[in-house]
């Protein structure tokens, strides 16, 4: 093949197809990437309008950039905090998921899509499931968990799809709008780590 | 504010100096804790964690030390996450040096903590976990008051094993019913 043909190769093709966004983590509606600047505006209300907001100031476009140039972990994306943007695959940030934490065995997280989203519910299904895949992939991680308020019953349904298991229920754990709200946790384990579980028995005040 | 709270066995105070707290943290960390494993915090790590204002922090985390009644010795610390704006829960930890282990000062220890942090904050749950196969620890938060919420599975690798991590909480009223209320002593 001479060089001029490789170069041919090499080029790449000229497209009509609509606005095809990427990202590290594919699917086939959604990609799952780092934050960038240009997300700003569509990411600062998402993140107001999910249930743990209320935790915290309210997020505005400035407090957004002010995170995002944090000197310490800059970019939404350190080993104390790490977001990831749901973007459509047409374009468009509709959520996000924050991974709290890198140690593969430990890391907890959590998950928001656009409420007003009509696809709310594929959005959610597969950027959980090609989170979980790429974590599969790359980082080996024995347990990664998500815990969700009792009231997000459709993300309660995405983990459980996604093969979570319920752990634990923790009563008056967050407020939400004004109230205490029930939070539960749940969790996938490798296989590596199922098959090593160790048989500890009960502790004291466990029922069994 | 106060900053002393003494119980029968122990008390909880601010560290008095950065020396104090330096020699208990590398005394606690020089052996590998058998449950948790080893960690180490370099001198000048634990030095700047004192500096800003002597481990007390609305931000992150305090710490308090805690002192045995009858000798006066330094026994530990007691640990305890300070709740951002909007949180109505906080986590507490407990670490005491192996010769002081067996008489109690953990559980009361961690009782007046929960006293400080009802006190302070409008907090409904104060919560603690510790390792499935650390029998002793699950044992002194039960002990303390707290009740047994869940395990997380498979939470911490040890000699080829994968343990639990046991969460136990104590609520607002059921604080408000412990024994520890009528003892305290606030300084």
């Amino acid at each position: 093949m001479s060089a001029n043909e490789n170069e041919k190769e090499q080029a790449p093709a000229a497209s009509t197809a609509p606005k095809s966004e990427r990202g590290f983590i594919e699917g086939e509606h959604v990609v799952l990437r780092p934050v960038l600047e240009a997300d700003f505006g569509e990411l600062a209300p998402l993140l107001a309008a999910n249930p743990y907001a209320e935790k915290q100031l309210p997020w505005t476009q400035q407090r957004l950039k002010q995170r995002y140039e944090d000197k310490d972990e800059p970019g939404l994306w350190g080993k104390r905090e790490r977001y990831y943007v749901i973007v459509r695959k047409t374009g468009g940030v509709a959520g996000f998921l924050m991974q709290n934490g890198e140690d593969r065995d430990s890391s907890w997280c959590r998950m928001y899509v656009d409420e007003a989203a009509a696809d709310r519910d594929v959005l959610g299904r597969e950027a959980l499931s090609g989170y979980l895949a790429y974590m599969r992939r790359w980082k080996d991680p024995g347990r990664i968990t998500f815990d969700v308020l009792s009231l997000e019953e459709e993300a309660i349904s995405w983990l459980e799809a996604t093969g979570f298991e319920h752990e634990v229920t923790i009563e008056r754990a967050a407020l939400y709008r004004g109230r205490p709200e029930t939070l539960k946790v749940y969790a996938w384990l490798s296989e590596r780590v199922k098959a090593n579980l160790a048989d500890d028995g009960p502790v004291a005040g466990e029922e069994v | 504010m106060h900053t002393v709270w003494t119980g029968e066995r122990v008390k909880l105070r601010p560290f008095k100096d950065e020396k104090e707290w330096c020699d208990l943290a590398q005394e606690l960390e020089m052996v590998p804790n058998e449950f948790w494993g080893a960690w180490w915090s370099p001198r000048p790590e634990l030095k700047k964690d004192f500096e800003p204002a002597g481990l007390l922090d609305v931000e992150k985390a305090s710490m308090f030390a805690i002192e045995r009644l009858d000798t006066g010795e330094l026994v530990g610390y007691e640990e305890h996450g300070a709740p951002k704006p909007g949180s109505i829960e906080a986590w507490v930890g407990t670490v005491i040096l192996r010769a002081h282990w067996h008489h109690g000062f953990g559980v009361e220890a961690k009782q007046l903590c929960y006293c400080y942090l009802f006190e302070h904050y409008p907090v409904e749950r104060v919560w603690a976990a510790t390792l499935s196969n650390h029998k002793r620890a699950a044992r002194g938060l039960h002990l303390s008051g707290m009740r047994y919420q869940g395990r997380f599975r498979g939470f911490h690798f040890t000699d080829g094993k994968y343990h639990d991590l046991v969460c136990y909480a104590l609520y607002r009223e059921e604080w408000e019913k412990l024994p520890i209320r009528l003892i305290v002593k606030r300084g």
